[in-house]
């Protein structure tokens, strides 16, 4: 966490100064400048610029702060705006409608400034907000705050000592369980890519998360990594483990194909294959759009770069213009359908001529499927696609799913 | 209005005709939103279905019939439609039955209908809560 430096963190947009000079005034008595700006542009210019900050926004009406932000991120719309955290300054009257404002993820805080009822909230925001940028202008030392009151009493101050130091244990026994987990991750993370055979002791990693879990601390935090640890138990790559699958995966089935080529051979084929794009690249061509955009809300978490296509001809395009991990494509298509779409990529100069092409059916078609597999796909998914089938299908094709 | 653990939970998602939480196992963890606009996407989309299957019963044509018939199969199974999904699978089988009887696909065709009509409701008087606690 950087300790907060002298560079513009807090930016105010307010065209009446007046209202909020008790803000500014608060937030410089603790040594946090705030800039003032006035204008839209001005705010697009900042969010143009790289320091990270939080944006206090102040008009008439709630609804006024909405507009004015989203009209100056609007302005920058070719360029990326720095990380920052929006904050509306709203009347009391508006206070219902700016939380849930907040809660929809509209805006990250708000304050009801107008009149500024509590004086040191501000502080608080810019607080919670600051660390949520990676920076923060506080230090903790709960010891220092009880032994400065005075007018605590011995008994309340050698209970509130013991219990900061409780806590203090238990902070850096999860800061270190976390380094430890987080190298343990990183090693095996690069190893996948290496397509090297990741050693991570995964029942030690779960104990470990098991145990900082019973102390229920920071627990966005752990989530994220008991869900990193779960992917990366998926994706870990072991030999044994990926033959049986093939053998027991009735949802992805791979064909008994033609020319004496076995299942595990098919699999053999697969573990020797080519270097994966980071992130992964998967083009999904389907003209359900039920489909595509169930299946985009189960790509959204995770690191991947995924296109859809409605139509062969679009599809067409796509798959000339550049190399795919990984093509899920349906078998009816309004246009044409998949098998001759897959006969054009494997039996033409393309850049998909060796990307594992899965085909969607809605039934178990032998004939049909089985000729896809005589032409080059490497196995089908009966539709809908299930989630635990993707998750089996990337780790089939050895795509790493890791989180966004 | 009803409220949002209200709008989420299980009773409310659920009836015998349609099955909400089956969405989960194809997308993963929604926010109601995302749910809320997945429903309204599939109802929308199942919507041009029964004008499509329409269309197909007045021109007799069997092969649209039978592709309609398909596509909604296996869409119905994202809302946990399983009763729509095999009514659709029946509509779909009596489309290449040899010989083709009409009388049976016309059956099969009412049959779909009428749970298309449940299920449609269902949806719509769903989404209608979540617009009202929305507001």
């Amino acid at each position: 966490m950087l300790k907060h430096t002298k560079s513009n963190h807090i930016i105010l947009y307010s065209c009446d100064i007046d209202n909020d000079k008790l803000l500014i005034s608060i937030l410089n008595k603790y040594k946090l400048r705030v800039v003032v700006i006035s204008s839209i542009h001005d705010i697009s210019l900042q969010l143009k610029e790289d320091t990270p900050k939080i944006i206090f926004i102040a008009a008439e009406k709630f609804q006024e702060t909405l507009r004015v932000y989203y009209e100056a991120l609007d302005g920058i719309r070719n360029t990326l705006p720095c990380e920052h955290l929006i904050v509306s300054l709203v009347s009391r009257h508006d206070e219902k409608e700016a939380y849930e404002a907040f809660a929809a993820g509209v805006i990250d805080d708000y304050l009801v400034s107008r009149p500024l009822y509590e004086a040191h909230r501000p502080l608080v925001i810019c607080e919670h907000l600051l660390r949520r940028l990676g920076l923060c202008f506080t230090e903790t030392n709960g010891i220092d705050f009880i032994n400065t009151n005075q007018n605590y009493s011995e008994y309340n101050k050698a209970i509130i000592a013991k219990g900061l130091e409780r806590k203090d244990e238990l902070r850096n026994e999860f800061e270190q369980s976390i380094a430890k987990i987080d190298q343990a991750l990183d090693r095996a993370a690069e190893q996948i890519i290496k397509e090297q055979t990741a050693n991570l002791d995964l029942a030690l990693l779960k104990n470990t998360l098991a145990t900082i879990r019973s102390d229920e601390i920071r627990p966005e935090l752990l989530k994220i990594q008991d869900k990193a640890l779960n992917l990366l138990q998926q994706i870990i790559v072991n030999a044994p483990e990926v033959s049986s699958d093939i053998a027991g995966t009735d949802e992805i089935e791979t064909e008994d194909p033609p020319k004496n080529i076995s299942k595990v051979d098919i699999q053999s084929q697969n573990i020797e294959k080519p270097k994966i794009n980071l992130p992964p690249t998967i083009l999904i061509i389907e003209d359900d759009p039920v489909s595509i955009h169930a299946a985009m809300m189960l790509f959204k978490p995770y690191k991947l770069n995924v296109a859809s296509a409605y139509t062969g001809r679009r599809a067409l395009i796509y798959l000339n213009q550049q190399k795919y991990d990984l093509v899920l494509l349906d078998i009816n298509l309004p246009d044409t359908n998949g098998l001759y779409l897959l006969d054009q990529v494997k039996n033409n100069e393309n850049p998909n001529k060796d990307t594992p092409f899965i085909m969607l059916t809605g039934d178990k078609n032998k004939s049909t499927v089985q000729k896809a597999i005589k032409m080059g796909a490497t196995g089908y998914v009966i539709k809908p696609m299930y989630k635990s089938t993707i998750v089996k299908l990337f780790k089939q094709h050895k795509i790493p799913l890791f989180l966004a | 209005m009803k409220n949002l653990s209200t709008l989420t939970s299980d009773s409310t998602l659920t009836s015998d005709k349609v099955d909400l939480t089956a969405v989960y196992q194809f997308t993963g963890e929604l926010q109601l939103g995302e749910l809320h606009d997945f429903v309204i996407l599939y109802v929308k989309n199942i919507k041009q279905g029964i004008h499509e299957l329409h269309q197909a019963f007045d021109c007799n044509n069997f092969e649209k019939i039978k592709a309609v018939a398909h596509n909604m199969k296996s869409g119905a199974l994202y809302i946990g439609a399983q009763k729509l999904s095999d009514s659709c699978q029946y509509l779909e089988d009596a489309t290449i039955t040899i010989p083709l009887e009409p009388k049976l696909v016309i059956l099969a065709g009412k049959n779909v209908q009428s749970e298309l009509n449940e299920v449609v409701d269902f949806l719509e008087t769903w989404s209608d809560s979540v617009e009202a606690y929305k507001k």
